[in-house]
């Protein structure tokens, strides 16, 4: 029998070649025409048409395996026990299913699929039940996935670190696909399409029918960060403690009591709250990239320039907390009065994230992120510090309005290559 | 493993601080009076990122400091270049000398301070890089231990966290270092 192997949903021109075949023209009522049946597995079809017993030696016809039909054997049986016993030809149907979970989630016969529920950040593992070589010719010529949405192969974040991998074409051109969505979209559409040489078919090259998937991706409902806001920069004498010595500190904020590594008291420069619904059991957190700080000290005898690297405020998950009520951040800096005239120039984005619990092996999820800065000066005049300046979310236009900007592309996935880093140099 | 001790002399650990010249502050002061009482109200257990480094990477420490009292603490941060100020290093080498980088590091003048309460029986995970601070580009084992003052009164002590080892390899050999 050639072809022996066929893939689900499409139609095949099949021949068989034997002997002792009864073609219609040869038929009696004893010895009827030969009979060509299909015998597949449970849950599988496979029809036969245009059967012709063309002669003695050849039949012909043309089978057509259900579209959904999975990878799996059938038989071809020729002949009848009443018309001299019946010979059964093994074959095998290749199907194109979409796995995840362990249950299979696609069609094949451009019925829509059923819609997967899942959440951003969540690893989507897709798998395909690879068919065994040994009825064709050899391994898959090609395989490609279609992944829609906006989509990574890993993003793990550290203090020390953060980059995105992409999920890049290699990774959608095998039998299984791993990877994580970022953004909510539904639906998101999956393919899957393999191809393979089959001996006996005209082409060689087969390619099975696209299997489809289909999920409805899901996040964090109307994500956002409100604030309250100190406005001021100033100065702030504060207090000797646990044998340090008190100072003077340009603050972004109002405080007041001993200093590091004491606890005082004040209100801090801004103060985060996050928002938002989440889609189901996780974490909602914060991360903060300062994006620049420049402190340009001028003294008597020389100047100093601070600048600060791009990197992630101290560490991740900022406070290390999960769930926050809120976090704070008060930017200070120390005054010498070797450097009587100080101006510092702060802007940073302050990230909320989300984190799936739910399910295992989740990522990490920026949602967006409030931008915002302080510019301050102090100058020590007649043996006094004096100080000047103002913080704000940028793009507040002190109205009520948020300027909390809502990551959208790749993009604005934050990535760092550590903590951010002050160097200063002397001129 | 953590035990209140009364503040050491530690010329290197206070150095440290007095060079840092920085400064936090919470929204309510914690409240006084634990004074030199056997069983701390918090407790900091510190574990490697990574036991073994090679020569010239950063090294960072994890934190978890556990409320053990019946009250709120404290659990403010106060960052610069990495390091949480809040907390008082001893990183030393093999033959027990600090290895503090040397210089005034002004640098770390600034620090970004985000107060906080911890609640009772509540835990929060920190971590803080120790290289900003400290040579460690030398091959060899470092102990570090990190301290956290109970109050503003140094009288009330320090509570100490577990002490740790870090090995560093010559930067040639990778061979059994964890990545």
């Amino acid at each position: 029998m050639s072809p022996k192997t066929w893939f689900a949903g499409k139609s095949y021109p099949v021949t068989i070649t034997g002997t002792g075949f009864t073609t219609s023209a040869n038929a009696t009522a004893s010895c009827p025409v030969t009979p060509v049946a299909a015998k597949v597995a449970s849950g599988s079809s496979a029809s036969l048409t245009n059967v012709t017993v063309v002669s003695p030696t050849q039949i012909t016809f043309t089978v057509e395996p259900g579209a959904s039909d999975p990878t799996g054997n059938a038989a071809i049986t020729v002949g009848s026990s009443s018309n001299g016993g019946a010979v059964s030809v093994r074959t095998q149907i290749l199907g194109n299913q979409i796995q995840w979970n362990g249950k299979t989630i696609s069609t094949a016969d451009g019925s829509a699929p059923p819609a997967q529920d899942a959440v951003v950040g969540e690893q989507i593992a897709l798998t395909t039940t690879t068919p065994a070589t040994t009825a064709y010719d050899g391994s898959p010529v090609s395989q490609v996935w279609t992944v829609s949405g906006t989509r990574i192969a890993n993003y793990a974040p550290t203090t020390a670190s953060a980059s995105v991998t992409k999920l890049l074409d290699a990774d959608l051109q095998k039998s299984n696909v791993t990877f994580y969505w970022v953004y909510p979209e539904s639906p998101i559409p999956v393919t899957y399409q393999y191809c393979v040489n089959i001996k006996g078919a005209n082409p060689i090259l087969q390619c099975s029918l696209p299997a489809n998937a289909a999920f409805d991706l899901n996040g964090v409902t109307s994500p956002s960060i409100t604030f309250t806001n100190e406005f001021l920069v100033n100065v702030y004498n504060l207090d000797a403690c646990n044998g340090q010595a008190g100072g003077s500190y340009l603050v972004y904020g109002n405080v007041s009591g001993p200093h590091a590594p004491c606890t005082g008291v004040g209100k801090p420069g801004l103060q985060f709250f996050p928002q938002g619904t989440q889609p189901g059991n996780g974490n909602l957190f914060f991360v903060q990239i300062v994006n620049k700080d420049r402190i340009d000290e001028i003294g008597g005898t020389s100047n100093q320039s601070c600048t600060t690297s791009i990197g992630v405020d101290g560490q991740y998950p900022y406070q290390g907390q999960l769930n926050p009520t809120s976090v704070v951040d008060a930017p200070e800096w120390g005054l010498s009065a070797a450097y009587p005239i100080v101006t510092r120039n702060f802007n940073a984005s302050m990230y909320l994230f989300w984190q799936s619990t739910a399910t295992s092996n989740s990522i990490p999820i920026p949602l967006g992120y409030l931008p915002w800065g302080f510019d301050g000066s102090a100058q020590l005049a007649g043996g006094t510090w004096s100080g000047s300046g103002a913080g704000a979310p940028i793009g507040s236009d002190g109205t009520g309005g948020n300027p909390f900007v809502q990551t959208q592309t790749l993009t604005d996935i934050p990535i760092w290559g550590g903590p951010a880093e002050t160097e200063c140099t002397q001129n | 493993m953590n035990s209140i001790k009364g503040l050491r002399g530690t010329g290197g650990t206070m150095r440290i601080i007095r060079a840092s010249l920085l400064t936090l502050m919470v929204f309510a002061a914690i409240s006084s009076g634990f004074g030199q009482t056997a069983k701390p109200p918090f407790t900091i257990t510190i574990s490697a990122d990574k036991p073994t480094v090679v020569a010239g990477s950063h090294v960072y420490i994890k934190i978890k400091l556990t409320n053990t009292s019946d009250h709120n603490v404290d659990r403010s941060t106060a960052y610069s270049n990495g390091l949480d100020r809040k907390y008082i290093y001893d990183v030393r080498d093999e033959d027990g000398k600090s290895v503090e980088k040397p210089g005034e590091h002004h640098e770390l003048n600034g620090v970004s301070l985000a107060m906080g309460e911890l609640a009772p029986g509540d835990s929060v995970d920190g971590e803080t890089r120790i290289t900003t601070l400290y040579d460690l580009t030398k091959p060899g084992q470092y102990t570090v231990q990190l301290s956290r003052y109970i109050g503003n009164d140094e009288k009330q002590g320090v509570v100490q966290s577990n002490t740790i080892t870090i090995t560093v390899l010559p930067a040639e050999d990778t061979s059994s270092t964890q990545k």
